[in-house]
């Protein structure tokens, strides 16, 4: 801010008439203020000589800066600690008022604690933003304001003097996902007149209501149920907007629904594709579906996020693994949490065992109705609940930002026999942790050979080094998780 | 139901079998004398029998019911007692185990300022102690001396700082949880704590900042923060003391740290629902000796430790995570089993926020510029700076988490807030006065969280001031700043969400 800090002139720092009368008051501390009889004009200035008079300002020796406090002397940032780490997927050099944004969704960005846009939004939101309005196929790492890209693409998008005609449509994988969209549009939107939203998931809107809103976010079958049934008017929609777009396009998943979808949808000028992960097969399919897209791609090596500390815990048995799960909670400063397991019934014994030493905590997974969902998940992401026990369900797309440690209680796997380590699964897991630069820690347990083959070769798939986690010596284990995650803040990953 | 024994004694009752027991006397003798004075006697007779045995058998099963209560009691008592020896024996024994590795430290050339000047005085002889100095924290800058003896003493302490933190049981003293306080240096020492207090404002109970001598300009740096790094590196040093330690004896080093997860896990366990406060921090008696145990000091250290990590690592990222800390913290430190002869040890806490987030307490610094970032606390990590993303999430729970300690309403407590709201005030102050060219980013960044979440708490102790103050921080500070980024930008936005969800209109 003081980026032209004229320094007092010598005599003025000098004869300050305060000075003495600071040391006069503190016989006691005179050694101490001997040395520090200069820093009240540390940053006095010119005509605020009464008020700089009155400093007594940064005594910083403790805390490694220099005795000096003479602004002439004080030696400027280098260029490189302020930009940081031009790698970073964080890393940009614009800010958001210079992407063409209006007030009002610029407000709610900082309302939303937005400071800058990442690199995905500073690379992707000019061709977003472009007229005529082109496609866009957009690949970044987990937790790096994919979701506040597209949203402000739609914000931009829509005719807010027509608010209940339907002008663009989300579609996520799960019901808590839609939510959380929908979460997000009202928060970018929240100074928006006019803005109408509405999420189209199973049990949110009654048979034979109207669809009543200018964006709607939902999931393909919804959604394909509300157009045949007449409910929701989509003659005039604008954007169409894939989030986790290689899930959603999987043939074997919801590849079909979406195409449906799509189908029914004939007016729209921008289809857009998000997702952390694009496996090549899926990649094809998504050409054709977002024809002559804008396209942003991430080689494999890029797709882990630096922030996510990576470690694995060798653990005695099957049974020996809740020991270690129960004390990871003191080794650490954990915020949020989030456990996936493979079965529900080992969610449930979770639960059980970990309410009993006070952490507050809630089990998710397929046999939860689709309201009681939508509860735990505001729960959790309001912080009531600090631990959420879940299967694969979740693993892709939640944010909730204060979750800073991730434990794959079971090594994700997939194939017919369960046989085949679940590289994807892996990464968007670990991802619901490290969001937007922030620091995560993700522990995987492994037991027995298969585990451990399996771990490994995610680990070689992507290229990082799992960092071994010690579990007869917990201070040792303690002090390895604080450097470790010291060291991935910095960028450096060092090992421990 | 009938009652033998009793009939006896009543002479009604053989009236009484004059007719009953006659079973062979026909239906109609019995018919005729149906309203003889007999009759009415007999049952009179009955109903009365009735009521006594049934007014003995109460009694008897009361004082039964009594007596096992009283039985449960002293067995209860038995076992409070039992365990309180037991307690007492092992903290004895931990002592005496500190002890011996104070004295096996002592040996160890590495450590040689800290150790040897704690001296074990003997307690009554030794009038002016040394050793609780630091928690309470006499104030450097007092402004007219007001006992002789206690300023030249606090000099001592300052020149020595290391020495101050290890009040070192004494070897007179043994268990220093013993409640009655050493006769002897009690007086002595009260006008060295009490001195400063006449001239505080009244809510702010004591320790912290003196008063500047009034004829100075007002000052936005408090006076006192001195103190607070020195605190802050006092307990550096006995961490330090701990670890080292540790390292000797397998099994403090096992006890400690499993203390210190266990609370680490507590308070990460905080949630807005309700704080479950089970802090394990096991000490009850009252502190009224002039020594604290180490362990006692190294524990709160490590409760504030925990605290602050979860402002900066939970709060930073989710704000309203602040709250239910910042309760714990403060009712921890307003609770007389942590409080040292009715003084809040909150310093040790607030020294830490100090070195965290020097801006609440208005230090001011250029965030472009080496010294400057220091002096706003911007860390350093692996020689370089953290990122702005971090930093900003740093100052954000701080921020945050200090607006959650100072705003707590103690008006329907027993107990005295161990940091009352004027702090909150103070702080705000400091930073809204800085001059538009030596504004920083952080200080908006900070600004906000304190203010965010936190209106109607500030509006509920200051009313209309606490308007006009709102008005200053989110709308004329950001306007007068020289440069207009989002800092500032996010700090205004506030003023227009209140404006939207409270109706409470700053702008002009």
């Amino acid at each position: 801010m003081a980026e032209e800090s004229t320094p007092a002139s010598l005599a003025d720092r000098i004869t300050k008439p305060t000075s003495p009368a600071v040391a006069d008051e503190t016989p006691a501390a005179s050694s101490k203020w001997s040395d520090e009889v200069a820093s009240p004009t540390a940053e006095s200035k010119e005509g605020e000589s009464s008020l700089a008079a009155a400093q007594v300002d940064g005594q910083v020796e403790p805390l490694n800066g220099s005795g000096l406090h003479d602004g002439r002397y004080e030696v400027e940032v280098k260029l490189s600690d302020i930009q940081g780490d031009v790698d970073s997927p964080l890393y940009s050099i614009t800010a958001f008022e210079e992407l063409g944004i209006s007030e009002e969704i610029l407000k709610g960005l900082y309302g939303m604690n937005f400071k800058k846009p990442s690199k995905i939004q500073e690379k992707a939101l000019p061709y977003l933003l472009l007229n005529p309005p082109t496609n866009m196929i957009a690949q970044s790492q987990s937790g790096t304001g994919k979701t506040a890209a597209f949203v402000i693409t739609i914000l931009s998008r829509i005719d807010l003097s027509k608010p209940t005609q339907p002008q663009a449509l989300v579609l996520a994988p799960s019901r808590e996902l839609a939510r959380q969209i929908e979460g997000v549009v009202r928060s970018i939107g929240q100074f928006v007149e006019g803005l109408k939203i509405q999420a189209a998931v199973p049990g949110a809107v009654e048979r034979g209501a109207k669809i009543q809103a200018s964006i709607v976010v939902g999931t393909p079958g919804t959604v394909m149920d509300l157009i045949k049934r007449r409910q929701f008017d989509a003659s005039q929609m604008k954007v169409l907007c894939l989030d986790e777009a290689d899930s959603m396009l999987d043939q074997q998943g919801l590849g079909d629904q979406c195409s449906r979808v799509k189908a029914m949808l004939p007016g729209v000028q921008q289809t857009l594709l998000f997702s952390a992960t694009f496996p090549d097969a899926v990649m094809q399919y998504a050409q054709i579906f977002s024809p002559n897209a804008n396209t942003i791609k991430l080689r494999r090596d890029e797709l882990t996020v630096k922030g996510i500390s990576q470690m694995y815990m060798d653990c005695a048995g099957d049974e020996g693994k809740y020991n270690y799960l129960s004390q990871l909670y003191g080794a650490m400063t954990v915020g949020s949490s989030i456990i996936f397991v493979k079965r529900r019934n080992t969610a449930d014994a979770i639960a059980d065992r970990l309410t009993k030493e006070g952490h507050h905590v809630v089990a998710v997974h397929g046999a939860f109705e689709g309201s009681e969902r939508d509860r735990i998940l505001e729960e959790f992401r309001t912080g009531k609940i600090k631990v959420l026990i879940t299967t694969n369900v979740l693993a892709r797309g939640i944010d909730v930002q204060s979750v800073n440690m991730v434990i794959n209680y079971d090594v994700p796997m997939k194939g017919r026999n369960d046989d085949e380590p679940d590289a994807e699964t892996y990464l968007h897991r670990i991802g619901r942790t490290g969001r937007f630069g922030r620091v995560g820690v993700s522990i995987s347990f492994v037991f027995d050979k298969k585990s451990f083959t399996a771990l490994n070769k995610i680990a070689l798939y992507y290229q990082i080094d799992l960092i071994r986690l010690p579990t007869d010596d917990w201070d040792e284990t303690e002090n390895i998780i604080k450097n470790v995650t010291k060291s991935s803040r910095a960028g450096t990953n060092l090992q421990a | 139901m009938g009652d033998q024994t009793s009939h006896d004694d009543l002479p009604s009752l053989l009236r009484r079998s004059h007719i009953h027991e006659g079973h062979d006397h026909d239906y109609n003798t019995r018919f005729e004398n149906r309203n003889s004075e007999d009759v009415h006697r007999d049952a009179l007779a009955t109903a009365h029998i009735e009521r006594e045995r049934v007014r003995e058998i109460a009694i008897e099963a009361l004082s039964l019911y009594e007596l096992t209560q009283e039985q449960q009691r002293l067995r209860q008592k038995t076992e409070q007692e039992e365990q309180r020896v037991n307690l007492e024996h092992e903290r004895a024994v931990e002592l005496v185990r500190i002890r011996e590795l104070e004295n096996k430290a002592r040996q160890i050339p590495k450590l040689p300022p800290r150790l040897p000047t704690p001296p074990p005085p003997p307690a009554p002889s030794d009038p002016p102690i040394q050793k609780p100095a630091p928690i309470i924290n006499p104030p450097p800058a007092a402004p007219t001396p007001p006992v002789q003896a206690p300023p030249s003493q606090a000099a001592q302490q300052l020149q020595q700082p290391q020495t101050q933190t290890q009040p070192t049981p004494t070897s007179p003293n043994p268990n220093p949880f013993a409640t009655q306080p050493p006769p002897a240096p009690r007086p002595a020492q009260t006008p060295q704590f009490q001195a400063p207090a006449p001239q505080r404002p009244p809510q702010t109970q004591n320790h912290v900042t003196a008063p500047t001598s009034n004829s100075t300009a007002p000052s936005h740096v408090f006076p006192g923060l001195e103190r607070y790094l020195e605190i802050h590196k006092n307990l550096k040093n006995l961490r330090l003391f701990i670890t080292n330690a540790g390292k000797a004896d397998k099994a403090l080093k096992t006890k400690t740290g499993e203390m210190r997860r266990a609370l680490r896990q507590s308070i990460g366990q905080l949630t807005s629902e309700k704080g479950a406060n089970r802090i394990p921090v096991n000490d009850q008696a009252a502190h009224n000796g002039d020594s604290l145990p180490t362990l006692f000091i190294y524990l709160l250290n490590v409760f504030c430790k925990a605290i602050i990590t979860q402002f900066i690592e939970e709060a930073g990222v989710a704000p309203k995570a602040a709250d239910p800390v910042g309760v714990i913290a403060i009712s921890v430190f307003s609770n007389p089993q942590f409080q040292w002869r009715n003084r809040p040890l909150i310093d040790i806490l607030i020294a830490k926020m100090r070195v965290v987030c020097p801006v609440l307490f208005g230090i001011r610094g250029s965030e472009k510029t080496e010294e400057g970032r220091a002096r706003l606390g911007w860390k350093k990590e692996g020689g370089h700076w953290v990122g702005e993303q971090v930093h900003s999430t740093r100052m954000t729970g701080l921020g945050a988490g200090y607006a959650a300690l100072c705003l707590r309403d103690f008006s329907k407590s027993k107990l005295a807030n161990a940091w009352p709201p004027t702090h909150y005030w103070q702080a705000l102050a400091s930073i809204v006065s800085t001059p538009p060219d030596q504004s920083s980013p952080t200080q908006f960044v900070v600004l906000r969280a304190m203010v965010e979440n936190y209106e109607a708490m500030f509006l509920r102790f200051y009313g209309t001031a606490a308007i006009a103050a709102l008005k200053v921080v989110l709308v004329d500070f950001p306007d007068r700043a020289l440069e207009r980024n989002v800092a500032t930008s996010s700090l205004k936005v506030l003023a227009d969400k209140l404006e939207r969800d409270m109706g409470l209109k700053l702008k002009n």
